[in-house]
This record gives structure tokens, sequence and C-alpha cells, in this order.
């Protein structure tokens, strides 16, 4: 599992592709790690990922799965991974609340660790009464399609935890929409640029079953797009039973922190630093913008937090939009006494200026 | 892997969605929308009371799907889900704001 976490961060910090992170109904979507099918077929140990023992009871597990889904939930969480974690925790509650999948899955014992390679006993189900097949609970993931291969071989559409009329999952007799996150840079927000977006969606084969078949779309994304913009894809989504028109993907934008930008719909912040004599006299600087440097005059006696704004340098507008401004905080940066001249020079300015920081704090008293 | 093209990229920058488009464009009920707007997870321009002529801009659609995944994922009702959303944005506002002022006093040192 460490190995398969690694790989999942260091894909994140590298790739190139956009990375789709959650999905609601049908189609899953983030990085090519998720079609390393040895790894996911790895052993899976629910009690440690919802952190309860063994023997914990119904309710103890109940509580660990509030508890952790509050924390790892994507639409609330801002740590590192949660996506992944939620996921995991969510796959875990499925076979931990489930008296009868926990029994089943505590019958493979304690001999298997997180991360091992899997291979499913031969009598594998046999002897318990399945009372109803595998449906995910709450409706918000369709037939449990973003699982690991270990849940899917274990409980999933195949396994004698389902029974065949409930194998459909999330297909209807109607083509269903279909969504997903993009994640976008602020260069391409500005210039527009194509993206490869990788997406798994459950497919219905002809025995009944689902299948997840991985599929890669490539995508203009216009510029001037925005956080929580909606895109449509149409005819991207997935296609009734038996019929021809499909339903739309829509991707939901959203921008990813850059290194000199802030970005507030299509304003911009850009934290500019200046030095004191700068501040104090004025001077003509170059400021970067998404569209290239621009030059900007500094006004005399300019103070650290002022802000300046160059109108219309954000992101472009779309249709009726128009373009977003960038905004100038200065920041004023000291520079070291680290040398004979330097420290002749402070001398100086202390000697000549007069000048008192704190002079507010002093008091009458 | 063959990679396919997507020749109909639309994006979606009205400010004007009728309750009929941001239906279809949530994939919720009717109800569950309406149910939404009344716990007020977005706020409609126009009328409350005659929702069928208000109007919704694009990007609350978003919020409209994180609120149905929250009441999914974590058992909580639409009040509470208006709140959390509330205070997520006021975080977000709040964490965004830290940040650039941490930029204004960080030294490169």
């Amino acid at each position: 599992m460490r190995a398969a976490q690694t790989a999942y961060s260091v894909l994140l910090a590298t790739s190139s592709f956009l990375k789709l992170v959650r999905f609601d109904e049908g189609c899953i979507g983030f990085t090519d790690v998720s079609f390393d099918r040895h790894t996911d077929m790895d052993y899976k140990d629910y009690y440690s990922i919802m952190g309860v023992a063994r023997d914990a009871s119904q309710d103890d597990i109940k509580r660990a799965y509030r508890k952790l889904a509050r924390k790892y939930h994507p639409d609330v969480s801002k740590e590192v991974g949660a996506e992944e974690k939620f996921k995991q925790l969510q796959e875990a509650n499925e076979v931990l609340k489930d008296p009868e999948k926990r029994a089943a899955y505590d019958q493979l014992g304690t001999r298997w660790k997180q991360g091992q390679d899997f291979k499913p006993p031969p009598d594998w189900g046999k002897g318990f009464e399945h009372s109803r097949g595998f449906s995910r609970a709450g409706g918000g993931n369709a037939g449990g399609a973003d699982f690991s291969d270990f849940f899917a071989s274990m409980f999933g559409a195949r396994s004698p935890f389902n029974e065949p009329q409930d194998s459909h999952g999330g297909f209807t007799s109607e083509a269903q929409d279909h969504f997903a996150k993009i994640d976008v840079s602020l260069e391409d927000a500005y210039r527009g640029g194509s993206h490869t977006i990788e997406l798994k969606s459950p497919e219905l084969q002809s025995d009944g079953s689902v299948q997840v078949k991985p599929r890669t779309l490539r995508v203009n994304i216009p510029a001037g797009v925005t956080e929580g913009q909606q895109i449509r894809l149409a005819g991207q989504g997935s296609k009734a039973i038996g019929g021809d028109r499909a339903g739309d993907l829509y991707l939901e934008v959203h921008i990813k922190p850059h290194s000199l930008y802030h970005a507030d719909g299509r304003n911009l912040t850009i934290t500019l630093p200046i030095a004191p004599w700068e501040a104090a006299l004025g001077a003509n600087v170059q400021v970067p913008t998404l569209g290239g440097p621009v030059d900007v005059r500094i006004p005399a006696n300019a103070k650290a937090g002022q802000k300046m704004r160059l109108k219309g340098r954000g992101l472009p507008g779309v249709g009726s939009a128009t373009a977003g401004d960038q905004y100038i905080l200065l920041k004023i940066v000291v520079p070291p006494g680290d040398s004979e001249r330097a420290r002749e020079l402070y001398t100086q300015m202390q000697n000549e200026l007069k000048f008192n920081p704190r002079a507010d704090l002093e008091t009458d008293a | 892997m063959n990679t396919y093209t997507v020749q109909s990229v639309e994006v979606i920058e009205s400010d004007s969605l009728t309750l009929t488009e941001v239906i279809s464009y949530t994939a919720l009920d009717r109800e569950r929308v309406v149910d939404m707007i009344n716990a007020g997870v977005v706020v409609p321009i126009g009328n409350e009371n005659a929702l069928d002529q208000c109007r919704f801009p694009a990007r609350e659609v978003a919020k409209f799907r994180a609120a149905q995944r929250l009441v999914n994922d974590l058992g909580v009702n639409v009040d509470g889900v208006a709140l959390i959303l509330d205070l997520l944005d006021e975080r977000n506002a709040l964490r965004s704001e830290v940040k650039m002022l941490r930029t204004m006093i960080e030294t490169d040192e």
C-alpha cells in the first residue's frame, strides 16, 4: 500500500495530465496509477483503514467511519491525498458495516497483510446465505466501480455477493450524464490548451456484468475558464441499454495553485517585493503577468501592503464576461547589513534620518 | 489505448440558467434541488417564491453537486449542508487571505 500511495503522489506531482479527482455517477477518473491492476489487487486491510480492532462492534465501526468520513471528505478536506483516503474508507465501510460481508472478509483470517498480492480462496463466498446483492449505499457512486480490484473480486458484480438483478448498478434505460473534476493550471486557463483526460467508465457487458473500461479523451479547454466553471462534452456520457443517444460529460474546472499568482475568479494577485528606496523614491519596475511582463510605476512613499491594479491583466473574459484584473501587493524587502559598506550606509541613515519606527508605542505615562 | 479527441466542448458561462437547466446539469430531482434552494445552499437571482422565473449562475451547479455528495456521504440534511458550504466558503476565503498575508511577511532566507 505504501508503494501505491507513493506512486500516486509522484504522479500527481509530475503528471502533465489533468487529474480527474472525483466522480459522481458512473464515471471515474484520476491518474494513470489506477490502471495498475497488480497494485490494485493487493490485499486491503479494512480494519487498519478504519482504524478499529478486528473485534470492534458494529457501533464502533459506524463511529469510526463517520469520524474519518468528515475528516477526509473531498469536498471538505484540505489534507493531501484526502480523495484516495476517502475512497478506501468507503470501500472498507462497505464491507465492515455489513455483518454478512464482514464475516466473509474475516474468514480470510489474519495471515494477509495490507498491500500483499492477493488471490481469493477457491471456495470464496461458500456457506453464506446472501440476503441481498451488493449495491452502494447513498447512491453517490455507481456500482462501486471506483473500488479496488480486491473489493471487486470479493464483493463486486461477479462475486457471490452480488445477485444478477443488482449488477446493473447505475445503468438504466435512459442515457446518463457523467461528471468529473479537472485541474487546470493558471497558464492553461489563460491561454487555453489541449488536455488529455484519463477516464474509467463502467460498461455493461452482454452477460449483465459491469466492467470498468479505461478511455482517454483529448479536450481543448478554451481560454478564460475559472474556478468552478462547468464544461459540457456533448455525447461523452453513457448510453442507455440498447440505446444510441449518449448522455453528456460535465467537467468541473479547478484551478491549480500557482507559485506566483493567487486567483480569485478572473482576478489575480501577485506579491511584488521592492527595496526600501524604491518604496521611498518611487521606481519603474517590471511585473510578471500571465501575458508577459509589464512596466509599472511604483509611486513615491509607497507602503508595504499597498495594492495596485493592472486593469484587464487577469484571466481573459469568455462570452459576455470581461477580463479580470491583476493586483499587485507591495512587499518591502530590507537589504541585509552583511558588508562593511552596508553597515556604513545603515549607520548613516540611523544618524541622519532620525526615524523612530516605534513612535506609536510611546505613551504619555 | 486510443485517444479520442472531443470536438464538442462547451463552456457553460451563463449567469442565467433556469431551474430546469440546473436540474438537467446536476442530474438531481426537482424536489431535491428545490429543497436545497429553500435551505439556502444556493441563493437564486429573483423572487424565491417563483423559482421557475429565477436565474442561477452556472458555477453554482458545482454547489448543488457538492451538496448532494455531502448528503450521501456524511448523512447530513440539506440545512446542515447549507451551513457546511457557507463555512467552507468562509474558510477558503480566510485560507487564501492568510496565504497572501504570509507572502507579505515571509523572508526568503
